[in-house]
């Protein structure tokens, strides 16, 4: 039953058929419904009482870095499929996932120190979620490097699969790790985990922007496999037909 | 459990002298010349030493075990084993021969290193250990980084193994704060030995899984 | 609504400028993706038909 759902409706063939017709309504969808997120938190939300104007960069930086480690789950979960089940098309989707979660952690990193400037008066601090978000985005360009490297795409695959599962291990351990460590600077330790509970009215937009913003990455993810897809079944015959 | 096999890898190590002599003395001028770009006499804390050995150790296991595979892969050595479903057990006693001819050697460098900075001979002896079992974490880890970047260089095998060495380092910096301040260590200890025999006892499964497929 | 609270809305106080940068960032990171892919994927496309 479940070889069978995979066959008929996991190969290549199909996915590509279902992104190509509902790809782009999708991701337009969400990108608009991010954008109105953004306005409804940029533009009709008060100000914050301690922060100023400058906390509504939230709205961009909590959806980004939530999904930063979204994806890594997702793309292990993909991995497992491809290792366990020699699907094709989880190792695609897997393989176009890593340089998507290489730009959202960047732009998690990148929102996150300019968010510093104004409520930290410091664009960078060692405090645990910061530098394991970093350890995330080197991880991310490992594996991009490591898939990059290898002519053999088929072999590229289960070494990125297995570096991935390796990895989802080890992140819970890395992350509870430099939680540990960053008590070593107690003297340091403005968190965000420190900030009051978040009133109603910013918590509504922000819970709309990650929603949307989970909507409009996968969107891209799906673009991203398309591309895979195209790039990595050139030769075979059912492309002629798109 | 082919014994022969240990052998056979203690002595092939053992004869490329450059492959372990080389990375001890490595990290012996790495040594000498960190006194040299910090001013040694002046009081710096123990710390910025100890952790310039934790790093450097790091960087040198990695120097150490970069051909580890490749000859063998080279040669076809590692096909033969594989066609012996041998391959699981020259992963280990490569690793092994690897830690004994490398890791240890190192460590005793860096003991040597810290007792000449009049660190007491306690706080000396538990980073001789401490080093001892990070070597074969380290050793581990980045056998699996060269069984993946066999033959595309040792910085790729960094990029994607350091990563998942930070907890080690961690720990690494923990111990060295407790062990400074006087506090019991045996929490630390036997929290990295955990580590070590986790690693080293799962790890050499998944670099023969690697190494088959190359072999494909 | 006059040309003054507008303006006042869109400089977001003293710390608008953080905050339109960040936006600014990550339409361009988002845009540029978008566009790449699409770029790519028509190519991917043009190149298989012209083969076919």
């Amino acid at each position: 039953m479940i070889k069978k759902f995979f066959h008929q409706f996991a190969s290549p063939k199909s996915f590509f058929a279902i992104a190509n017709k509902f790809g782009k309504p999708v991701l337009v969808f969400f990108f608009l419904l991010y954008f109105g997120a953004l306005v409804w938190g940029l533009f009709f939300t008060p100000p914050d009482a301690v922060q100023g104007d400058s906390y509504r960069i939230i709205y961009m930086h909590v959806p980004a870095s939530f999904m930063a480690q979204i994806l890594f789950v997702v793309m292990a979960i993909t991995s497992a499929v491809f290792l366990i089940w020699k699907l094709k098309l989880a190792a695609y989707v897997s393989k176009s996932i890593a340089p998507i979660g290489a730009i959202v952690t960047f732009f998690a990193l990148f929102s996150g120190s300019i968010w510093g400037i104004p409520t930290w008066g410091t664009w960078w601090q060692w405090d645990a979620r910061i530098t394991s978000t970093l350890i995330l985005f080197i991880m991310y360009l490992g594996l991009i490097s490591l898939h990059a490297s290898f002519e053999n795409k088929d072999k590229a695959d289960k070494f990125f699969s297995v570096l991935v599962l390796i990895g989802v291990v080890n992140i819970p351990v890395i992350k509870k790790s430099v939680d540990w460590w960053s008590t070593l600077h107690q003297s340091a330790s403005i968190t965000l985990t420190s900030k009051p509970t978040i009133d109603p009215v910013m918590l509504y937009p922000l819970m709309f922007s990650i929603v949307a913003f989970i909507g409009l990455i996968f969107g891209l993810v799906i673009l991203s496999s398309q591309n895979e897809i195209l790039k990595r079944e050139k030769y075979k015959s059912w492309v002629k037909n798109i | 459990m082919d014994r022969d096999i240990l052998y056979i890898e203690m002595y092939k190590l053992f004869k490329r002298r450059r492959a372990w002599i080389g990375p001890v003395l490595v990290f012996l001028l790495i040594i000498i010349s960190f006194p040299l770009t910090l001013d040694i006499n002046s009081d710096n804390p123990p710390q910025i030493y100890l952790s310039f050995i934790w790093i450097s150790t790091l960087l040198v296991t990695m120097l150490g075990t970069e051909l580890i595979f490749s000859d063998d892969f080279e040669d076809g050595t590692l096909e033969q084993y594989a066609v012996n479903d041998q391959l699981i057990e020259v992963v280990f006693y490569k690793i092994f021969v690897h830690w004994v001819l490398i890791g240890i050697p190192l460590a005793f460098v860096a003991f040597l290193f810290i007792l000449s900075l009049n660190i007491s001979i306690q706080i000396s002896s538990i980073a001789l250990l401490c080093l001892i079992i990070s070597n074969l974490i380290f050793i581990n880890f980045f056998s699996l980084g060269n069984a993946l970047s066999l033959k595309k260089g040792s910085i790729l095998g960094l990029l994607i193994t350091i990563p998942f060495l930070i907890p080690v380092l961690i720990v690494l910096g923990k111990m060295t704060t407790s062990a400074l301040l006087g506090l019991s260590l045996v929490g630390h200890l036997s929290l990295l030995v955990g580590v070590m025999i986790l690693v080293a006892s799962f790890i050499p499964f998944v670099i023969s899984f690697i190494l088959r497929t190359h072999l494909e | 609504m006059n040309q003054d609270s507008l303006i006042n809305i869109l400089s977001m106080g003293d710390h608008g400028f953080y905050v339109w940068l960040v936006v600014i960032v990550l339409f361009t990171i988002l845009g540029s993706t978008i566009i790449l892919l699409n770029r790519k994927i028509r190519q991917a496309k043009k190149e298989i038909n012209e083969e076919g």
